[in-house]
């Protein structure tokens, strides 16, 4: 009896082995493609083609076996990657094109995959066309965290750039414009107050510093319930290391001080004040 | 090291203890039994946990890792990250509960033989069953000490460091990469011989928990030095463990996540079957003379 039940319990935990779950399985050959993958990515341009085919063929192969899970839209955007850092932009395009189908299903992922093809034409030093994706998915997934990050990126480009002072004001402009309608659409103050940091955000991203610190007060002012201290903080930043008055940083670092005293800003505040 | 007089007036060298222990592996293999069960039943634990994400063990297993270390390491292959971690508190669940059974039994049977008898598996097991809780209570603090006391000098020195450069003219490679291994060797060495003499006299002497603990203390102090190279000595088989053991992210990454379970079965291999073979059977030879047993 005693034998039986060791020989049981030695079979049941040798048998363990074989009872891998089929998404454990599928994560082994999906770490197994990126391991291909990884040494393109390492050294793109002189990977063998066959090397590179083989990647390719891992990641399809998922994609195949594992039709509409996360691992068929992990597959497929590794391949678009592999394409892309081999140059090869048309065909990296065409690949994250295919994530861009039945988006009605895959919502903020569809995002993903028009800001790869974005990606892909500015890797391509294909701007404007970059710049039309970008702005297509600002306008069809309008909440996504890709499309309230982009009005910040297409700024960071014309500034990376050095694009004329006009075009990274029109930059700006438009990304104003696009947080402000947005918030006609939300429901909640958390919401608004999000947006409205974007404002300030997109005003210090074109180095617009009055019209930031505008942004900033209007943030304190009609959010008062949403640490207004941070905006006092910015505000005394850009004070003290864009518009060099130094009273003025003091006066905003004396506001955190004086009205939030149980703010861990407070404490810094004290310090900063004292070292000036 | 040559021969010392012990506190009975007997020179001893621990030469001829290491002989001794030797031939009596090669005279009486059934004396690596009990190591050959605890190595065992690590290896057993060491499979449970790194199948813990599949069915049926996830039914236990998946809950407990997933609140402390997180879901993510149940997945591939991060479960095989995670499982140094989670075998070294295996091991120390096996050593605690079976360990001082089986350190008891060798000690047991070296003595048996020591004493011209035929080393008794059963007699052995029966005798080290009836002292369990002295035993368990010993390998609890052993641990537990083991525990809490070799992460102390990682956090000194990284407290001493604190805002510099350099400390007593040495920089941070001298004194992580080589001084603070050298310095957890030793105290791995000290620990491992305050309590090495305590199971002896539990299961040899007889003496019960107190009395063994504070008996097996005040003999390695005063038989220090012997001690330090009968415990010392098959702790450097363990070195190119450790090495292995710290690379092995490298090997993961060169031949797999599984190669991490080759790693920690190798361990088991040489930290049971050889280090704690040899320290256990020499030192509980060297008590068996010393203390005229």
């Amino acid at each position: 009896m005693r034998k039986t039940l060791l020989i049981i319990l030695a079979a049941a935990l040798v048998g363990c082995a074989g009872c891998e779950s089929p998404s454990f399985k599928a994560e082994r050959k999906m770490y197994k493609a990126h391991k291909l993958a990884e040494k393109i990515f390492k050294n793109p341009k002189s990977t063998p083609p066959m090397q590179f085919a083989e990647a390719v063929e891992a990641y399809r192969r998922i994609a195949a076996q594992y039709p509409d899970t996360v691992l068929e839209v992990q597959a497929e955007f590794s391949i678009g990657h592999l394409y892309l850092v081999r140059g090869d932009f048309e065909k990296a395009r065409e690949q994250y094109k295919r994530l861009t189908l039945d988006c009605d299903k895959k919502g903020n992922l569809c995002a993903e995959a028009y800001f790869a093809i974005g990606n892909a034409y500015e890797l391509e030093q294909s701007w404007p066309q970059a710049e039309v994706q970008y702005r297509l998915i600002m306008d069809t997934f309008p909440f996504s965290a890709k499309s309230l990050d982009l009005p910040l990126y297409i700024i960071r480009h014309y500034r990376n750039e050095k694009a004329s002072p006009q075009k990274v004001g029109a930059a700006v402009d438009q990304a104003v414009a696009y947080y402000t309608d947005l918030k006609v659409d939300t429901q909640e103050e958390k919401g608004d107050f999000i947006l409205q940091g974007l404002v300030s955000r997109s005003y210090m991203e074109g180095e617009k510093w009055l019209d930031a610190l505008d942004s900033l007060d209007k943030l304190t002012r009609d959010y008062p319930d949403f640490n207004p201290e941070q905006a006092l903080w910015v505000k005394a930043l850009i004070y003290a290391n864009k518009l060099e008055d130094k009273e003025k940083a003091k006066e905003e670092l004396q506001k955190i001080v004086s009205d939030y005293p149980d703010s861990p800003l407070a404490k810094k505040a004290t310090i900063v004040i004292e070292r000036m | 090291m040559t021969a010392a007089e012990t506190n009975t007036g007997k020179k001893i060298s621990v030469v001829a203890i290491w002989r001794a222990a030797l031939n009596l592996f090669v005279s009486k293999p059934r004396v690596l039994i009990p190591f050959v069960v605890l190595a065992l039943a690590e290896t057993v634990g060491l499979f449970i946990l790194a199948n813990s994400p599949h069915f049926p063990l996830n039914k236990i297993l998946a809950q407990p890792i997933e609140r402390i270390w997180g879901g993510v390491f149940l997945h591939y292959p991060y479960i095989y990250e995670l499982l140094p971690r989670l075998f070294y508190y295996g091991k120390m669940v096996t050593g605690i509960f079976i360990g001082g059974v089986t350190t008891a039994m060798a000690c047991l049977m070296a003595w048996q033989a020591q004493k011209g008898k035929r080393p008794s598996l059963k007699t052995a097991f029966r005798r080290s069953m009836g002292r369990y809780a002295s035993l368990f209570l010993l390998m609890l603090l052993l641990y537990a000490a083991v525990h809490f006391v070799m992460k102390q000098p990682q956090v000194l020195l990284a407290l001493a460091f604190h805002g510099k450069t350099k400390l007593l003219f040495l920089g941070p490679q001298m004194w992580f990469g080589i001084l603070l291994p050298a310095a957890l060797f030793l105290l791995a060495i000290v620990l491992q011989g305050l309590f090495v003499y305590c199971v002896p006299y539990v299961i040899i002497k007889d003496r019960k928990f107190l009395p063994a603990l504070w008996g097996g203390m005040v003999f390695f102090f005063k038989n220090a030095l012997r001690t330090v190279a009968l415990v010392g000595v098959p702790m450097i088989l363990y070195i190119p463990v450790t090495i292995l053991r710290s690379n092995i992210n490298v090997l993961a990454d060169k031949f797999g996540p599984e190669s991490i379970v080759s790693v920690l079965f190798i361990s088991v291999f040489v930290s049971v079957l050889v280090v704690d073979a040899l320290v256990t059977v020499a030192t509980a030879l060297y008590f068996i003379e010393a203390t005229d047993a």
